[in-house]
């Protein structure tokens, strides 16, 4: 794919990754070819700010994790009353990187 | 997730369950009777809807199946989670097997359906308004 396209992706996008993925991302961007742009292009990726904002306010009853896909730990928080607090407030902390891994899975699942 | 990384935090989280039970069964609500772990009730005073489970899960094991449903409905799901769960982690750890991670898989995306979510997003909705009503 041409490193213009590539680099716009990666601009506009950059913020749904983990950091150290971006490199990777760009690199396997660029191998591909250019019948693949459109549908990258139409890919929805979750905003680690909106996980962050939704697990403060009803992490407790798991809502932040049935968000980005992880049903099984949003049930496991919801019958817990959030793992006893302990776990709604280290999601505080895990959420973003959470989101993050999980738009990572999805830009591979569609490539 | 990986079979290892679900296997790990299984485990973690029954034996958490198992030593909030044994706190519990040793009396840690006599030393301290304000002592409460869910942040929706400390910061609300609002039950949440899986307030009550402690209460229901040592109901069911002084054999008071009507408290257990009393207490939470939802005391019954824990009840089964922690007695199951265990074992077939112990057996897939032991034949060197990933069968419950497999359903997990599967459970996850049963749940994921829209019909099922929605009955379930009710019953846990009806369930937070019962035990608002209770005042638990």
């Amino acid at each position: 794919m041409d490193a213009q396209k590539v680099d716009m992706f990666i601009m506009a996008n950059g913020k749904f990754f983990e950091s150290h993925h971006v490199v990777q991302i760009r690199e396997k961007l660029l191998t591909l070819d250019d019948t693949k742009w459109v549908m990258i292009q139409t890919l929805q990726f979750k905003d680690p700010t909106t996980s962050l904002i939704v697990s403060l306010l009803a992490g407790t009853l798991g809502i932040d994790r049935f968000m980005i896909g992880d049903t099984g730990m949003g049930v496991g928080k919801l019958l817990t009353c959030g793992g006893f607090g302990i776990w709604a407030v280290v999601d505080w902390f895990l959420i973003m990187g959470a989101t993050r891994e999980k738009n990572l899975l999805k830009l591979q699942m569609a490539l | 997730m990986s079979r290892n990384k679900l296997y790990t935090l299984l485990a973690l989280a029954c034996t958490a369950g198992y030593v909030w039970l044994y706190l519990n069964y040793k009396g840690i609500d006599d030393i301290n009777s304000s002592f409460n772990v869910c942040l929706i009730k400390q910061v609300t005073d609002i039950p949440c809807p899986s307030c009550g489970s402690t209460r229901a899960v040592e109901a069911f094991l002084h054999g008071d199946f009507i408290s257990t449903i009393y207490w939470n409905p939802f005391g019954l799901i824990l009840i089964s989670i922690l007695i199951i769960i265990p074992v077939w982690l112990l057996i897939d750890l032991i034949r060197r097997n990933d069968s419950l991670h497999h359903y997990y898989g599967k459970a996850e995306i049963f749940l994921r359906k829209r019909k099922i979510a929605i009955i379930a997003i009710l019953i846990v909705l009806a369930n937070w308004v019962w035990n608002i009503e209770k005042g638990l």
